[in-house]
């Protein structure tokens, strides 16, 4: 069966049924309808029978024939197409067509056909792909993240508005490339960005850099990028994609969060205050861009009664508010650190003065035995050596109390040097050393030498000697010596001792903790030099010999 | 004080006696060998002291043969007593000899450099006390150290 043109144009009418989203009509030169689908017919809810032959004026009730008879009206004037978005109320549901208008010719004719096209669907595509970008821009500003995507083979690129305002490019200029964005950079920074993007097309895997940007406005921003470049079917990267994230706020956070770190650091490293509180005003000046003036006031001030200058925001006195709490805190610690030292000074002026009234008692008490049994005991020496025996028995008898004496004067002069050596009054420093370094050497079974010089002694005789006898006695007593020197020197003004030995040597620990381990000779020692405003230290020899080292410098 | 002359002393016995002097804070030492000395057939005692000052007042005044001086006495001790002898030439012919209850090396060398010809224990037996006293009286001690 054949069908000519106006069966098959009937036929293709007919399949335009209710509800497709295609309409189909034609009108005469009074714009009456000669055909029409029933899905354009449909559109204004009648029949197609009942619209042919009739103008939509006629068909349509109301406003809706007019306006759509005024459209007809004006290309069948102009004779030129007309294209207009007709929204609809299908059953409660909005629908949008798209009408083209457009004037026919048909032989010697001049009719006007309409095309109607149901949008509803692909406009609401659009509406979400619209609402998606507009949401997409306001997360992207929000978060300061800029995307773009690089057409690697066809050098194309699209930036996101946020990228644009990031860079501070216009974004009605030219379309964005590489070296656009390279302009935003500093020169210094460009070489890295070119680096990375060199590596990404060339290994294909994803890359981060942060970089800083200078706006046109001349501010300087901080960018982190990240970008992910996308390989095509020859393996070669076609594309990448990526986003650049303003961290420029986070950046400042960070930088302010490690200068407040470092000062906090430096203060406890000792830093005296003045010279902390110059860098801290100067680091708040160099960030807040203020002058020092200002900035002193303000870290001076307590960071709730901060009356801000203007220009500086919450962070930026926060910021403030952290140095100055630094400096609170390196001020609050020097303070009782100061206490701290003031009363271990008092404490090592008390245990100096204890010990300086044990000398004077030690020597006055080896002075008194001196001057009183020992000389007895000599003088009665004399008296048993003088006696003749006058009965048998009598020899032995004077014998033994004659030895008696002399054990006698023996144990009391060991005592007197234990005490305090005599010898210091008559015969000086290096005589009463000598005696009390070799009555030390002999009960720990040690050698012991002694080196002085002439100059130095007479000026700190009494503490040397008390000094040298303590670590004398500990080098016995903890480090198991054989051989000791004691070494007294001048030093200017000052005289210097020096006691070495060749034992096991003193953990620095142990000295640390000296005092609370009950090493009270070295602990005491060092009270006791410092009293008077020298030094003492204990450690390894000079010499670089095993053993350990004791070293008083006692100012004369 | 002519009977303290040596020369005098001795003509009664034949022999020269050395005259001593002796300094000890110490009373019971100093008169022990005050004793021993005036017992001793050659020796004599010309003059006592208990201190520094008295000592050196009292060997300028004596001029003795021999001084025994303690090293440890009051206000001046008996190596600055022989010092200062040393150095003012004030009892040129006087030997002195020094005493301690504590001797050591040290003090030996000061007494040496001191100019005293000896320097003794105190617990030196009282019979080599005389004989070094003599000694030294009559020159034949260099130095010696008990």
């Amino acid at each position: 069966m054949s069908a000519g043109p106006d069966d098959v144009a009937g036929a293709l009418l007919e399949a335009l049924r209710p509800g497709s989203s295609i309409g189909v009509a034609v009108h005469d030169e009074q714009l009456r309808v000669l055909l029409i689908s029933p899905s354009l017919a449909e559109l204004s809810g009648t029949a197609p029978e009942e619209q042919l032959g009739r103008t939509l004026t006629e068909a349509l009730p109301g406003e809706v024939g007019e306006v759509a008879e005024a459209s007809l009206r004006a290309v069948a004037a102009s004779r030129r197409p007309l294209l207009r978005l007709e929204p609809a109320v299908d059953a409660g549901r909005e629908r949008g067509w798209l009408i083209h208008v457009y004037p026919l010719e048909h032989g010697d004719r001049e009719l006007v056909a309409v095309i109607a096209l149901d949008v509803t669907e692909s406009r609401r595509a659009h509406d979400r792909l619209q609402r998606t970008r507009e949401r997409l821009d306001t997360a992207q500003r929000m978060a300061r993240i800029g995307s773009w995507s690089w057409d690697v083979a066809g050098d194309r690129w699209h930036w996101s508005d946020e990228l644009y305002r990031l860079t501070g490019l216009d974004p009605a200029g030219p379309p964005p490339d590489f070296e656009a964005l390279l302009q935003a950079i500093p020169g210094e920074d460009r070489a890295a960005i070119r680096d990375v993007t060199t590596r990404a097309l060339r290994d294909g895997r994803p890359y981060e850099i942060r970089f800083p940007v200078l706006t046109p406005d001349g501010r300087r921003r901080i960018l982190r990028g990240r970008g992910v470049p996308e390989r095509g079917e020859s393996g070669a990267v076609e594309r990448i994609h990526g986003f650049a994230q303003d961290v420029t706020e986070l950046a400042r956070a960070g930088r302010r969060q490690r200068a407040a770190a470092e000062l906090g650091r430096r203060a406890l490293s000792g830093v005296p205050f003045d010279v902390l509180a110059a860098d801290a005003a100067q680091a708040v000046a160099e960030e807040l861009g203020l002058d020092l003036a200002t900035v002193g006031r303000l870290l001076a001030a307590s960071p709730e009664a901060t009356q801000a200058p203007a220009g500086v925001g919450e962070e930026d006195v926060a910021f403030v508010a952290a140095v100055a709490n630094v400096l609170a805190s390196a001020a609050a610690r020097l303070r009782s650190e100061a206490e701290v030292a003031a009363q271990s000074e008092a404490r090592g002026r008390l245990v100096a003065l204890a010990l300086d009234a044990e000398d004077r008692a030690r020597r006055s008490i080896s002075e008194t035995l001196h001057d009183g049994p020992l000389q007895d005991l000599l003088a009665l020496g004399h008296d048993v050596a003088r006696l003749r025996p006058a009965a048998d028995g009598d020899e032995q008898h004077l014998e033994r109390v004659h030895g008696g004496l002399a054990r006698a004067v023996t144990q009391i002069r060991e005592v007197m040097l234990d005490l305090h050596p005599v010898q210091l009054q008559v015969g000086g420093l290096e005589s009463a050393l000598q005696a009390i370094c070799h009555q030390q050497a002999r009960a720990a079974g040690y050698a012991c030498r002694v080196e002085i010089e002439p100059a130095a002694s007479g000026r700190r005789d009494e503490l040397v000697l008390s000094l040298a006898r303590e670590l004398m006695r500990n080098a016995a007593k903890h480090a198991g010596a054989r051989e000791v020197l004691v070494r007294v020197t001048s030093e200017g003004a000052a005289v210097r001792l020096e006691v070495a030995d060749d034992g096991g040597g003193f953990p620095a620990e142990r000295l640390a903790d000296a005092l609370g381990r009950g090493h009270i000779g070295v602990a005491s020692s060092r009270e006791r030099a410092e009293a008077i405003g020298g030094s003492f230290r204990v450690g390894p020899r000079d010499d670089g010999r095993p053993g350990t080292q004791a070293v008083a410098l006692l100012p004369g | 004080m002519g009977n303290d002359h040596p020369v005098l002393n001795g003509q009664g016995t034949g022999a020269l006696t050395r005259r001593v002097f002796i300094a000890d804070d110490h009373e019971g030492y100093r008169s022990g060998v005050a004793r021993l000395v005036a017992e001793h057939p050659s020796l004599e005692v010309v003059g006592q002291a208990s201190d520094g000052e008295q000592a050196l007042a009292g060997i300028v005044a004596c001029q003795p043969d021999v001084a025994l001086l303690d090293v440890r006495m009051p206000g001046m001790n008996g190596i600055e007593v022989c010092r200062r002898l040393q150095a003012e030439g004030t009892a040129p012919n006087a030997r002195i000899v020094l005493i301690t209850g504590t001797p050591d090396p040290v003090l030996s060398t000061q007494a040496a450099e001191a100019g005293a010809v000896a320097l003794l224990g105190k617990e030196t037996p009282p019979n080599t006390i005389a004989a070094q006293l003599l000694a030294a009286a009559e020159g034949r001690v260099g130095w010696s150290v008990e």
